[in-house]
């Protein structure tokens, strides 16, 4: 008896993990946007960059991110979408994040559009600006282009003289 | 007997090509502020490359190929040429600080969307466009507004010492009409316009961005990327996502109706402007269309509830309407993927965009592929045909049309409207055989091919940075001789055979 109890302990714990390791798999977006009517109203993970802008329509608001793959528009409450700090933009590599939702295909309520409304959002990793830097090789080829540019226009003035 | 052009043809060309290549070089000065008020070092850096590498190419070519002024009368031949060498070489200029950027995988790469903004495609191979920076998006969405009035419409506007040929100039970028009597003035017209629009047109896509929560910087500044890209019927955007990044139907209105705008040929913007307005709703082209975009709806329309994936009016307006119009017009913005074009459009639609890319917008506008004028007047030939065969061999058939004014159609006309009509028919198939040749499905080949020839950048999926190098190639040409809508090309082919076999 004990030993039945044991094993259905067991299988009840095993089948908790594996169910929360299969909730936790990311989809990619590509895959969602290739095969969209195949996950079409379906719950679903997706992780990636938050990228843009946090866009506020009333309670709600609309920000996009991207896996790399593509990129999909995420629909979520906005006290839910206010823990994101960095948003992906040139020189800021945007809040890495975990979105659990409902995929739409073509969501009727916003306009056919495909999206993502979301219950849960977790920050995977911190974004961060980045340090803008320049290369030094591209100095050399401009400073050098000047110094043509120059003597061009010192032949030109040489040559209306003449 | 070919004669073979003389090395005083070839220093003609080169001279006015110098004189363009200075003129674009200064476009790269936009940027280079953009890139200063932004604090984008590196940017600045790529633009300021750019920009001494254009002003020393330009000057070499001017000081190499000096005349005296005399002898600098520039003909038929010498614009044509000048005009189609300019674009390409714009290409390669243009592609410089997008190469340097990082953005894009090769100088191929790079050079395929510096001519897909130049002739107002839309197509891109750019990669993470999120990160890009403000000076290089401005870049993007500027060549479109450049090549969308026409490279050499901005020399024609401010070199005044064109002598001769300068309407080839004109006639080499695909325009046709001559607004004013004065070339130099109606180059100007065409300017003024597009920057009375640009500030209407930006404010209005501003303001709808902002109220979509975006913050105001960004709203204005990708108001005006938007704006240029939208009304020179090009398909750019600042994010990858294109106009679904902004889940807006009011930045989705603006766009369609600053599409549709651009689509109007410059000759109505004058009317509206200067004169009668009532006339417009009697000019042919306008009313075909007005008739096309209904009867394409239709089709569309039909096409996507069969497919049974968009059920209410307002999500078959907002996707079945936006993209018709963005097909028709030859702008090519887009609010749904494009992948998204085979796994949830049916056939019917997709033809119904196809037919749109290939007919066009008006002629004399920014749009490129068939337009509506020769649509006409195809028609009319057609019925004139049919009613000389019913009635008497003695009979003459007189066929008028409403453009602007009363005008009789010319058999001469015709014969040049068919023969443009079918250069784009065969542009459009090569296309399509070359993409079939590489293992696409026929159906996604043409829509990728009409897309490229007829300058609009809606997109199946064909056009990513893996496709073969000859498919770019390919692309690549046809967005160049759709735009110059082939007599500038055909002029600048005969010209180097002259050069090879002539005496």
């Amino acid at each position: 008896m004990i030993r039945h109890l044991k094993f259905i302990a067991y299988s009840w714990i095993f089948l908790l993990i594996f169910s929360c390791f299969a909730f936790a798999q990311s989809i990619k977006i590509i895959d969602l946007v290739e095969g969209g009517r195949g996950y079409d109203g379906k719950e679903i993970s997706v992780e990636g960059e938050v990228i843009g802008h946090l866009m506020k329509r009333g309670d709600f608001a609309w920000f996009n991110i991207d896996d790399q793959t593509s990129s999909i528009g995420i629909w979520a409450d906005f006290d839910l979408a206010a823990k994101i700090k960095y948003l992906g933009r040139h020189a800021v590599r945007g809040d890495r994040v975990r979105i659990d939702g409902k995929f739409h295909s073509h969501c009727p309520m916003h306009g056919g559009d495909t999206d993502i409304h979301a219950h849960r959002i977790v920050i995977v990793k911190r974004g961060a600006p980045q340090i803008l830097t320049y290369d030094n090789k591209k100095v050399n080829i401009l400073i050098f282009l000047a110094g043509a540019l120059l003597c061009l226009y010192i032949i030109k003035i040489l040559k209306r003289q003449r | 007997m070919i004669f073979r052009p003389q090395l005083k043809d070839v220093k003609i060309i080169g001279f006015y090509l110098g004189k363009i290549i200075l003129g674009l070089g200064l476009c790269f000065l936009l940027p280079m502020i953009t890139a200063i008020i932004f604090k984008e070092p590196d940017a600045f850096l790529d633009f300021s490359i750019s920009f001494f590498f254009s002003l020393c190419l330009g000057l070499g070519l001017t000081l190499l190929c000096q005349l005296p002024q005399k002898d600098r009368v520039l003909d038929w031949m010498h614009g044509m040429v000048v005009v189609a060498l300019t674009w390409i070489v714009a290409m390669f200029l243009g592609a410089i600080p997008m190469w340097l950027s990082g953005h894009w995988l090769s100088f191929m790469d790079a050079c395929f969307d510096s001519m897909s903004g130049f002739a107002t495609t839309g197509l891109v191979l750019a990669q993470d466009i999120n990160h890009l920076s403000y000076s290089c998006n401005l870049w993007r969405h500027l060549i479109m507004f450049i090549g969308g009035q026409g490279i050499v419409i901005i020399a024609l506007s401010f070199l005044t010492g064109v002598a001769g040929g300068s309407y080839a100039l004109y006639m080499g970028e695909g325009r046709e009409e001559r607004i004013l009597p004065n070339l130099l003035q109606t180059a100007r017209f065409i300017w003024l316009v597009s920057l009375v629009y640009l500030v209407l047109g930006s404010s209005a896509l501003a303001i709808s961005m902002r109220l979509s929560g975006m913050p105001w910087v960004d709203s204005v500044f990708q108001g005006i990327c938007i704006f240029m890209a939208a009304f020179d019927t090009g398909g750019f955007a600042p994010q990858s996502q294109n106009i679904l990044y902004y889940h807006s139907f009011f930045v989705e209105i603006v766009c369609m109706i600053v599409m549709l705008w651009g689509a109007m040929s410059f000759s109505i913007h004058y009317v509206l402007w200067t004169g009668n307005k009532k006339s417009i709703f009697k000019d042919i082209e306008i009313r075909t269309f007005f008739i096309s975009i209904i009867v394409l709806f239709v089709i569309v329309l039909i096409g996507l509830s069969y497919g049974g994936v968009y059920e209410s009016g307002n999500v078959l307006f907002r996707k079945g309407f936006f993209h018709l119009l963005s097909a028709h017009t030859g702008t090519g913005y887009s609010t749904v993927y494009s992948q998204q074009f085979n796994s949830l459009w049916s056939p019917l639609s997709i033809l119904g965009l196809i037919i749109a890319m290939g007919l066009g917008g008006c002629v004399g506008s920014t749009t490129g592929a068939i337009k509506m004028l020769r649509l006409s007047l195809v028609f009319k030939a057609f019925r004139a045909e049919i009613k000389r065969l019913m009635f008497s061999d003695s009979t003459v058939v007189v066929e008028k049309f409403h453009r602007i004014r009363q005008i009789t159609m010319e058999d001469k006309q015709i014969k040049s409207v068919l023969m443009i009509t079918l250069a784009f028919i065969v542009l459009y198939i090569v296309g399509a055989l070359v993409g079939v040749f590489f293992g696409y499905p026929f159906i996604n080949s043409l829509f990728e091919s009409v897309s490229a020839s007829a300058n609009v950048g809606l997109s199946t999926g064909i056009t990513q940075p893996a496709m073969p190098t000859l498919l770019k190639v390919t692309y690549i040409l046809q967005m160049w001789i759709g735009r110059l809508e082939f007599i500038a090309v055909f002029v600048l082919v005969g010209f180097f055979i002259s050069w090879l076999k002539g005496k």
